[in-house]
């Protein structure tokens, strides 16, 4: 009978091993696939027919790459943009995750409402704009940090999680005379760590990824960050090409054309790796025990 | 104080190049002195930097790739150290204009201007291509925009007067005119020359000419000779790939496809008729259902492409028909073939397709105008803009932004032609040898192009010399497209861009449009598409057509018509 | 809840601190809530435009607006397209909701389950691979996969599928549209529900397995409670955006032979936006979907506070 099990519970686990090397080879190939291609000639990775191996060798998009000093800057960008970003939005989301976890919080109900408005309604494109010249951040970089420092979303999140908190915990630490303060940090940021770690690849990722307020709110390139820098590679390929061109406009279109079919691959793997280096590092705060051990400090 | 063009005119040697006719305004530019300190422009400029009005102008920063393959901006023109550019500002200075030049990503730029226009221009001269009709309406309307014809005759001098009253300008002037009776937009303008008549460029389908060859075939002239022609390419494998493979990579769910002209059709869903100026669709024409039929066919058989990945297909070597500009030699070397076989061989082709119809050749406007538009905003001073306009609308302007500079970029030769120099490894010069000067386009001043057709189909043919045809080059298809300008009334035509041959819309037609337009474009996009593809059945024609009428085909008809005919008066 | 009221009247000292903790409560969350009064607030008198009949450079308010009343919402609800659009929008994020919602945590369950702690890291590291890969190339990909001679095509043909390019298939959109849209933010989703589930306390695990409750069970009954705060919270908010799909990855998916399935509200106002600029329109369309996302978490909220004892407040 035991024995049973536990060879059901075997090929439980086989199985497990195999879902996740499925899972592996479906979400790395991709990756790979854009890697074989940013090694391939141009002229082959146009056909994006390379399938396992690169066609040919050739890291002149990566040299072309190395060699740009406005890919730099703009790395440089982002990751002046990335530090303050994460920063703050594990700040704001906490304080008032906190807060709203309170229990004796007066006007709750208004504050949630707050809230959960603008998750669904949004002034739109302009009067945003508006809004960030009046501020004097139009072409500055804190147009960048400022809007991107708080979610909503990640507040509801830092909330929840908030909540599985033991509520003896907090009475505990008021019996001791600790304050709001002290509590917050004494016994919620501490615990927290697993769900900061979350907000702090999410944010990171956010932020590495985003293009939009660049779009909108820095019209030169100085303070672009590398999102930008990949989109104009990408995008400009990938215009409609059916609309009126004339001649010029045609041959410049097949000429980029031809440049780029390497270099946004080598673009997407360069600008991509440094970010998915980072998880791993967070990656020890969602371990097991964790949060108990961190408690017992 | 200030320093406006007091010089002795300088004769143009250029006149050759022109046309006698409608260019004529712009013949003899006054002008600009030959001084003494043209060679160091920069220090010139910055004498006389106090004496110079500032123009303040905001456009996209473009950019070209150059024979290396690198991207090339308009901003390290600007900031860098190009004689290109160099040679504009002393120009301008020469004019008494300084410029102080806002330049914007090319991704960006629509959401920019459209924003910016939201907060207020600063600027006094822009760049508004791609801003909506309402939108320029209404700026209109609130007067931040200058009238432009009032500012050139006003402000400007005699010949630039001429050249938009009643020389190339004009054409394009009475484009733009406005309600009102006034312009807000300068656009760019295109004239082509084939040896003394002026003459659009075309686009429609391009066959495999290399692979015909290979199969002992005569260029089709009929749609059913083409199906033949392309079923063999397939059926033989011509790419070598083991799999028929070989498609027609055409925008199925547009008219533009060269195929349908070969059945009479118009390239747009409402569009003008060349030869009598009626507005129709192809949805009304006699040809419609026999296209339709026509691509199912090669659907059925496998040799029309539906994943839209033309630009993937041609690199795989695998498209035998697609549409393009037929003078076109930017599609061969993308296309990859085995390592020391020749590149392909594109040439055009029309087709009959029905007995009774026309096949049609989608043709440009001899003077044409280009889709780029400028305006002029409140905020800048019209006697400075009307000397602007005399630099834009001069010899001097179209010779530097096409050509460049003498000895520098081209030379002339005993007939006075401009010759490209050899550009060896100087960027700037491989690009304005290749089309023209950054600045233009899509950057900050409308094109001024005078194109001369003939050089342009010698450049087309020798291109083949280096892409495996090392004795004809493309001589035929540089062939198929003279036999056009040689024999005008030998074929028939349809307007490339409808759009283009319009006047300017009315508040009420632009309110119209809006109405009316995506969901017109979404039901015949699909309806056309399914169609092809057989997944609509040809029978409930009656009901399709019943619907196009519903979503407003008729007055979409009725505004193209009306547009066209003001400006045809 | 009672009971905490009841002890607060009881002691009345207690009363007086509350104040003093709300205000210090609030001290906290000023910043961020001044940055949402700000940046999320301010602007928001632009819906009115939703109302107007607005042209960029006009003002908002005041002198020279054009109110249109409701003609915006009525032109979208009246159009031509308006029940498609709806359907369309319904059935792919409904889609997205049965798979996309549950295959992060399901993924972050398996993931539990492996012991190999190298072995899960590089696992969770590879699965959110794909979230990284800039759409247009996701979807340049995936259409020359299901390509008449695609990599995708030739494995199903092989399974004994006909062979034909499923990119212009509409009854093979709903499914790529999805698979891609899962595959591609799966693993990404899922490090939520790892956090989560790294903070149960390994002790109730060790109870219930001197219990004798084997995998299965523990996963059911101490894992998937742990999980069940963050998954209401997630569902409330999934289906208040049943109305948003994915509109990036439809525009680069879909072509007019897939309208039929594939067009939805985001991807038509997007070329309504490009034809003629109609911020008015845009805006009212935008605006409407708003509104029913926000009645459908009002109500997912409700159900879920109902079922579960969890909502989002």
């Amino acid at each position: 009978m035991k024995r049973k099990m536990r060879e059901g519970n075997r090929y439980f686990t086989m199985l497990h091993y195999l879902l996740a090397a499925v899972v592996i080879f479906i979400t790395v190939y991709p990756m790979y696939y854009v890697l074989i291609l940013s090694l391939s000639e141009p002229i082959h990775a146009a056909t994006m027919k390379v399938y396992i191996w690169p066609k040919g060798f050739n890291l002149s998009a990566y040299q072309v790459l190395v060699s740009d000093i406005k890919m730099w800057r703009a790395y440089a960008n982002t990751i002046l943009y990335v530090i303050p970003t994460t920063i703050l939005m594990i700040v704001t989301s906490t304080l008032v995750a906190y807060g709203l976890n309170y229990r004796k919080l007066v006007g709750r109900k208004f504050l949630t409402m707050f809230l959960l408005i603008p998750m669904y309604f949004t002034g739109g494109i302009i009067p945003s704009f508006l809004l960030i010249v009046k501020l004097g951040l139009y072409d500055n970089p804190l147009s960048q940090i400022l809007p991107a420092s708080f979610s909503i979303w990640n507040i509801i999140l830092v909330k929840a999680y908030f909540r599985t908190i033991p509520d003896s915990l907090t009475e505990a630490a008021k019996m001791d005379g600790a304050g709001m303060y002290q509590i917050l940090t004494k016994i919620f940021v501490p615990l927290g760590k697993p769900i900061f770690a979350v907000l702090a690849v999410y944010t990171i990722v956010g932020t590495w990824n985003s293009w939009f307020n660049a779009m909108l709110y820095l019209p030169h390139t100085q303070w672009q960050p590398l999102q930008m820098y990949l989109r104009r590679i990408l995008v400009e390929t990938n215009q409609n090409a059916s609309q009126v061109m004339d001649a010029a406009a045609a041959m410049e279109f097949a000429r980029r054309q031809l440049s780029n079919a390497q270099l946004k691959y080598a673009m997407i793997i360069f600008t991509t790796l440094p970010v998915l280096c980072t998880y791993p590092f967070f990656q020890k705060y969602f371990v097991k025990g964790m949060v108990l051990g961190s408690l017992k400090e | 104080m200030k320093n406006r063009n007091k010089g002795a005119a300088i004769s143009v040697s250029m006149a050759a190049l022109l046309m006698a006719g409608a260019i004529s305004g712009c013949g003899n530019t006054a002008g600009t002195e030959n001084k003494a300190g043209e060679n160091s422009p920069a220090s010139a400029t910055d004498q006389n930097e106090e004496q110079l009005d500032v123009i303040k102008v905001m456009g996209m920063d473009w950019s070209r790739t150059d024979n290396n393959g690198k991207q090339v901006y308009l901003s390290e023109w600007v900031n860098g150290d190009s004689k290109l550019w160099d040679r504009l500002e002393s120009d301008l200075a020469e004019r008494g204009i300084r410029l102080e030049v806002d330049l914007i990503p090319e991704d960006q730029y629509e959401t920019v201007i459209q924003t910016q226009i939201a907060s207020g221009l600063s600027c006094d001269f822009v760049n508004i291509t791609g801003v909506d009709n309402k939108t320029i309406s209404n700026l209109v309307n609130q007067g931040k925009l200058l009238a432009i014809n009032e500012i050139w005759s006003q402000y400007s001098q005699e010949d630039t007067k001429k050249f938009y009253d009643e020389g190339i300008g004009s054409e394009i002037a009475k484009l733009n005119r406005m309600e009102n009776g006034n312009v807000y937009k300068l656009s760019g303008i295109t004239v082509g020359d084939y040896n003394g008549t002026q003459w659009g460029s075309f686009t429609g389908g391009l066959i495999r000419k290399d692979w015909l060859d290979k199969l002992g075939l005569k260029k089709p002239e009929t749609t059913e000779e083409l199906f033949e022609a392309l079923k063999a390419f397939a059926d033989q494998d011509m790419n070598g790939s083991g799999s028929p493979d070989e498609v027609v990579t055409v925008d199925l769910g547009s008219f533009g496809t060269g195929i349908a002209q070969c059945f009479g059709l118009g390239v747009q869903p409402y569009f003008i008729d060349y030869e009598t100026g009626k507005a129709n669709s192809p949805w009304y024409q006699e040809g419609i259902k026999d296209y339709i039929r026509y691509m199912n066919r090669l659907h059925q058989e496998g040799l029309l492409d539906t994943s839209g990945q033309g630009t993937e297909k041609r690199a795989e070597n695998k498209v035998s028909f697609l549409t393009e500009w037929w003078v076109e030699t930017w599609v061969e070397p993308a296309v990859n073939t085995p390592e020391g076989e020749a590149k392909p061989y594109f040439d055009g082709i029309l087709c009959k397709g029905l007995e009774g119809v026309n096949p049609l050749i989608s043709r440009q406007s001899a003077i044409q105008k280009g889709g780029n538009d400028f305006a002029v905003t409140s905020n800048a001073d019209p006697e400075a803009i009307g000397r602007l306009l005399d630099y834009l609308a001069s010899e001097e302007y179209s010779v530097l932004t096409e050509y460049g500079i003498e000895g520098y970029s081209y030379e002339l030769d005993e007939d006075g032609k401009k010759v490209a120099l050899d550009p060896g490894d100087n960027s700037e010069v491989q690009l304005i040898t290749q089309t023209c000067a950054l600045w233009t386009e899509n950057g900050i001043f409308p094109r001024m192009e005078i194109t001369d057709r003939a050089q342009e189909l010698e450049k087309c043919a020798e291109a083949g010399l280096t892409m495996g045809y090392p004795e004809t080059g493309f001589a035929d298809k540089a062939q198929t497209i003279r036999d056009v300008y040689e024999n005008e009334d030998k074929y028939h035509y349809a307007y490339l861009n409808t759009e283009a041959e319009l006047a300017a819309p009315t508040d009420e037609e632009t309110e119209q449009i809006a109405e009316l337009q995506a969901d017109f474009e979404t039901y015949y996009q699909e309806l056309l598409t399914k169609l092809i593809l057989g997944q609509l059945p040809l029978e409930d024609w009656d009901t399709y057509i019943a619907e196009l009428k519903d979503l407003g085909l008729d007055e979409l008809l009725e505004i193209t018509q009306n547009r066209y005919d003001r400006i045809a008066k | 809840m009672g009971k905490i009221r009841r002890q607060r009247r009881r002691r009345l000292p207690r009363f007086k601190g509350t104040v003093k903790e709300n205000i210090q409560i609030y001290m906290m969350m000023l910043p961020a809530l001044a940055l949402i009064a700000v940046f999320c607030y301010a602007p928001m008198y632009g819906l009115v435009i939703a109302f107007q009949d607005y042209v960029p450079g006009n003002p908002f308010l005041g002198e020279g607006v054009k109110w249109v009343g409701l003609r915006w919402f009525e032109k979208f609800i009246s159009g031509h397209y308006f029940e498609r659009l709806i359907r369309n929008t319904l059935v792919l994020s409904g889609l997205n909701l049965v798979f996309g919602f549950t295959m992060p945590i399901l993924f972050a369950l398996l993931l539990d389950q492996i012991r190999a702690l190298k072995f899960k890291k590089i696992v969770q590291t590879a699965s959110y691979m794909p979230y990284f890969i800039s759409t247009v190339v996701v979807a340049g990909m995936v259409i020359s996969f299901v390509d008449t001679d695609g990599l995708v095509t030739n494995l199903l043909t092989v399974l004994g599928m006909e062979r034909q390019n499923y990119h212009v298939n509409p009854t093979a959109f709903p499914a790529i549209y999805t698979i891609t849209n899962v595959w591609k933010n799966f693993g990404f989703g899922s490090i939520l529900y790892c956090s989560i589930i790294s903070s149960i306390d390994p002790g109730l695990y060790e109870a219930a397995r001197l219990d004798g409750a084997n995998r299965l069970q523990q996963v059911l009954h101490i894992t998937l409670p742990g999980l069940q705060a963050v998954i209401a919270i997630q569902l409330i908010l999934t289906v208040g955006a049943l109305l948003a799909a994915n509109t990036e990855l439809i525009l680069l998916l879909y072509t007019p032979a897939t309208y039929d399935v594939a067009d939805v509200v985001g991807t038509y106002t997007y070329r309504l936006g490009i034809l003629e600029g109609q911020y008015s329109y845009t805006t009212a369309a935008g605006l409407f979907t708003a509104v029913i996302g926000f009645c459908f978490t009002f109500a997912a909220n409700r159900i879920s506070d109902r079922m579960t004892g969890y909502g989002l407040w």
